[in-house]
């Protein structure tokens, strides 16, 4: 940080140095933020994004499995056999079984293989066109799980097994997808009986120089701004700009907002469209969409630009000050399915002049290297989706178990949509990054994990900053948090 | 004195025009540093007490750390930020954590005391606007101006920004210039296909040919120079800078200049002439050598061909410009900070005087399909095209030992849109390769979406005879 020019007049800048007049020879300080690698780790990242000419939708989804079970299975089967090699239960050595299917009553061993959750409440096409020929519209529910009535099933390349058990398995956080060693007995009705379960836990860490100097380096995250450009737009998106760019606040703010040296926009900048016309649904405006002729090409009256202005304008202004991310996310202007591409800079026009200095589009999820700081970010849609699958809505626990799961997305593609990867699932981790972000989440959430080697993660949900106008700084070196709140007129957003 | 100037500014500003006005648009339009734009708000509110006594509402920023919020019996609620200790074995005790929280607030002068009364620690309060009377709920005028603020600061360079208003400084923040950008983009398309670089050198030759006969002296037999002079007389001016600039070919330095080439071909209407002349669109890349050598010689061959009636009036002729005229020109219409990705299908020019060689004619009609719906949305109106065009088709024969064989070969045919006479089935996309397989399927497609296209822009040009030739 480089202070331009020294303040005059008082030593201590009180708290209404501002609320005087002004001095004819008084110069004010202006910060300079410090030079800094702010890069993307392309190893991971390159994975997400998919060449236009590279796509193709012929193959199946089960390679995705497939290839999901290839590599996470020895790591899986090593953290097993650590924990129950040479145990022995009722006087029987357990041992590892390598096909699901291979397993006999009452012998105790251990197996590995993918969960899948046989719900009843989940989505399914069949119902959908069923539903089309009745008058109820399809109901969408938060949740899938029906803890009554849902199955749990361990598959592999052999087959599936139902896993049954109700201590262990009831009580675990478990989806589909995820890749799991379970140790115990088959039953007489040909389930199987669940007495310890173990998942591939955290994958190393990259391990990264801490500086300890005095100056502090933040990462600002912040999702949900939900730019609609409306004359009615909320205004505290343009005061987090401005704070951004240090011109709010006194010179202590600017001098903390000059610590910022990345700024990642983390999905849904954009407000949520009408939501879509289903077939039961009447159109909103006079013309009933189901009998408007469809049109080639599209309907002019009925695109808005507003948004996408007004959020150029804003993006553009703060590129001139710090260097910024926007990574898509579900209400966004790109694909929809997980992992989404990045939102193309010709959306942005103002902005996409810093496209090669200060300005940069990722796709969702994104890994980053921010002077060695790790960091994985998605735009909160996997948590999202795991939500719909357990009871309770802890949702720092979620994104615990997908780091522990090895896995960032393990709802894919059952229930999230997603690209059917053909040579590699990309949202393996093979490494836990330093910091693990979801946007979009329904409020500000943060801890710090630990794992069993020494591995140290900062978690944190990130609220919709057009519900609370929360923005998150996350200091990169001693990984703590700050929250900085901007609000209208006293008026609160949300209640705590 | 400063003061005076800043006072008076500020008079106007609110009292007479009865406008907002943040710290931020005062430093923009007073080019000063943010915190003395603040000093300057303040410093008016307080004397304008006197003079315009109610005239002048103030709204201020606080800033700091909020009290806890407190439930109804006035216990201090404890905001949750810290989950609790995950319960798992492997993860440590999580320590609850003290989150730093800082807040910005915004309230109006009436309610600054009891604001200030809701935060533990403050750090800063400010005059954040000025404005005739208190502001609405959602802060409307403020929305304005910061709109006018991002407007000035979208002129500058982010480092003259900083220093002069006081905006935190980025060393690699760096605004590229428009056409730049442009080029910059267009660099790698160019590399990724040298078949795409093809067409795209084309229409940039196509271009120039029609406007060079009236600035060079060019082998161009005089009768196409006289009858395009003749058409490009009223834009002679603006052609003559194009064209001469156009023939350096320098991309980064003239970007506008390629778009204003392709007015040279056709009778575009006003309006998209006028745009031309203003946008800069993003130019492809073309070699300027080369590219003047193949106009030279692709004019005087097919200068022959050109109907003569065709002159009278400017006319279109069927896509057989290549690819990049279209896109040329295509782009010439949409604003020039819509990136036009060079992979995407550009619209058909709405007319070319100029024949192609089968070279460019290949790539254009395979873009007729999708094309239609940009040519839509961007052209006002499109003339009929009409002219001879060259197109491969399968010729049947018999051979030495009786079979039935089956050649493609290319023939010069005429047509016109208005007509509908020929079918746009055989109009070929890709280089011509004799009976091979590939090639028909390719034909079906290629026919098949231009079929749509003619058949669309029959339907949507509307024309039934042949004096609709005359109109425009």
């Amino acid at each position: 940080m480089n202070i331009m020019s020294p303040v005059a007049s008082s030593s201590a800048l009180d708290s209404d140095y501002l609320l005087s007049a002004p001095k004819d020879d008084e110069t004010f300080p202006t910060f300079e933020r410090r030079v800094s690698s702010r890069g993307l780790v392309s190893k991971y990242n390159d994975e997400f994004v998919l060449k236009n000419t590279d796509k193709s939708y012929e193959q199946q989804y089960a390679s995705l499995y497939f290839l999901r079970l290839t590599v996470l299975k020895p790591r899986v089967a090593k953290v097993a056999a650590d924990a129950w090699n040479g145990m022995s239960i009722l006087s029987q050595q357990v041992k590892a079984v390598d096909r699901v299917l291979d397993v006999r009553q009452g012998e105790f061993c251990w197996i590995v293989g993918t969960i899948y959750i046989e719900m009843s409440l989940k989505p399914n096409i069949l119902d959908e066109i069923t539903k089309e020929f009745w008058t109820t519209a399809p109901i969408s529910k938060d949740k899938f799980v029906d803890p009554e009535r849902d199955a749990i099933m361990l598959e592999d390349e052999s087959g599936r097994v139902n896993l049954v058990g109700s201590t262990t398995i009831k009580s675990e956080l478990l989806v589909t997808g995820c890749v799991v060693a379970v140790l115990g007995s088959e039953t007489t009705s040909g389930d199987f009986d669940v007495v310890d379960i173990r998942y591939p836990e955290l994958a190393p860490q990259l391990p990264r120089e801490v500086s300890s100097g005095h100056d502090r380096k933040y990462v600002a995250l912040v999702s949900g701004l939900e730019v609609s450009g409306d004359v009615h737009e909320s205004y505290e998106t343009t005061m987090l700009f401005e704070y951004l760019m240090g011109e709010l606040g006194g010179s202590d703010d600017s001098k903390h907002a000059s610590e910022i040296i990345h700024v990642i926009v983390a999905g849904n900048s954009f407000p949520n469209r009408d939501g879509p016309l289903s077939r039961d649904e009447d159109s909103q405006d006079d013309n009933s969409s189901q009998t408007k002729k469809k049109k080639y090409g599209y309907d002019s009256k009925s695109y808005n630009s507003k948004p996408t202005e007004a959020l150029d304008s804003l993006l553009a202004d703060l590129s001139t000050s710090v260097s910024v991310d926007i990574m898509p996310g579900e209400q966004d202007p790109t694909n929809y399915s997980y992992p989404q591409q990045p939102i193309s800079p010709a959306l942005v026009p103002r902005t996409r002049r810093f496209v090669q200095s200060t300005f940069r589009s990722v796709s969702n999820p994104c890994w980053w290297d921010i002077e060695g700081l790790r960091i994985l970010g998605t735009g909160g849609q996997p948590i999202n989706d795991i939500f719909r699958y357990i009871e309770g809505d802890d949702r720092l626990q979620m994104m615990e178990y997908t780091l522990r799961w090895q896995h960032c997305a393990p709802t894919a593609p059952d229930t999230l949509w997603s690209y059917p990867f053909r040579d590699c699932d990309p949202f393996i981790l093979n490494e836990t990054p330093h910091l693990f972000f979801a946007g979009s989440q329904p409020e500000f959430k943060t801890k710090i994990l630990e794992g069993d080697d020494g591995q140290r993660v900062r978690l944190v949900t990130l609220p919709k900053f057009s519900e609370t106008g929360q923005v998150v700084l996350v200091d990169v070196d001693t990984l703590a948090c700050e929250v900085v709140t901007f609000a209208l007129h006293g008026a609160r957003r949300r209640d705590s | 004195m400063a003061s005076e100037l800043y006072s008076t500014f500020l008079a106007t500003r609110i009292v007479h025009s009865q406008e907002a006005i943040t710290y931020r648009l005062l430093s923009r339009e007073l080019k000063i540093h943010t915190a003395l734009a603040k000093r300057y708000l303040y410093a008016f509110h307080c004397s304008s007490k006197s003079i315009y006594p109610d005239k002048v509402h103030a709204t201020y920023l606080i800033s700091g750390q909020k009290r806890p919020a407190t439930t109804a019996s006035g216990d201090v609620l404890m905001s949750d930020v810290s989950s609790p200790p995950s319960t798992l074995p492997d993860t440590d005790v999580a320590v609850e954590e003290e989150i730093v929280q800082t807040a910005f607030e915004l309230v109006p002068e009436e309610e600054l005391e009891d604001m200030k009364s809701t935060f533990r620690k403050i750090a800063y309060v400010h005059v954040y606007s000025l404005e005739p009377a208190r502001l609405p709920e959602d802060f409307i005028s403020l929305a304005e101006c910061g709109r006018k603020v991002r407007d000035i600061d979208l002129e500058e360079d982010p480092h003259t920004i900083s220093q002069t208003y006081g905006v935190i400084a980025e060393p690699a923040a760096k605004r590229q210039p428009l056409g730049q950008l442009a080029s910059a983009q267009s660099k790698p398309a160019a590399i990724l296909t040298t078949k795409t670089k093809a067409p795209h050198t084309e229409p940039e030759v196509k271009q120039r040919p029609p406007s060079k006969p009236s600035t060079m002296s060019s082998p161009l037999p005089p009768v196409g120079k006289t009858d395009r002079d003749r058409h490009f007389k009223p834009k002679a001016t603006t052609e003559v800078e194009v064209s001469s600039k156009d023939i350096k070919k320098e991309k980064r330095e003239s970007p506008p200049i390629r778009k204003l080439t392709s007015p040279a071909l056709k009778s575009a209407s006003t309006p998209s002439t006028t745009i031309k002349k203003t946008k800069s669109g993003s130019p492809t890349s073309r070699s300027s050598s080369q590219a003047s050598q193949e106009l030279q010689s692709m004019f005087s061959s097919s200068e022959d061909e050109n109907d003569k009636d065709e002159r009278e009036d400017i006319v279109n002729t069927e896509a057989e410009t290549p690819k990049d005229v279209i896109g040329a020109i295509h782009e010439s219409f949409i604003s020039d900070d819509i990136n036009l990705s060079i992979d995407k299908t550009p619209a058909k020019p709405k007319d070319t005087n100029i024949k192609s060689e089968d070279v460019e004619m290949e790539s254009a009609p395979m873009l007729e399909g999708p094309g239609e719906s940009i040519t839509n949305l961007t052209l006002t109106k499109r003339a009929p095209r009409r002219g001879r065009r060259k197109v491969t088709k399968p010729i049947h024969t018999k051979d030495a030992n009786g079979f039935l064989t089956t050649k493609y070969e290319e023939l010069w045919e005429s047509y016109s849109e208005a007509s509908d006479e020929e079918p746009s089935a055989t109009r070929l996309a890709g280089p011509v390769k004799r009976s091979s397989s590939p090639v028909p399927k390719k034909e079906k497609d290629m026919s098949a979406k231009k079929e749509n296209g003619s058949k669309k822009k029959t339907a949507s040009s509307g024309q039934s005879s042949l004096m609709s030739f005359w109109k425009k």
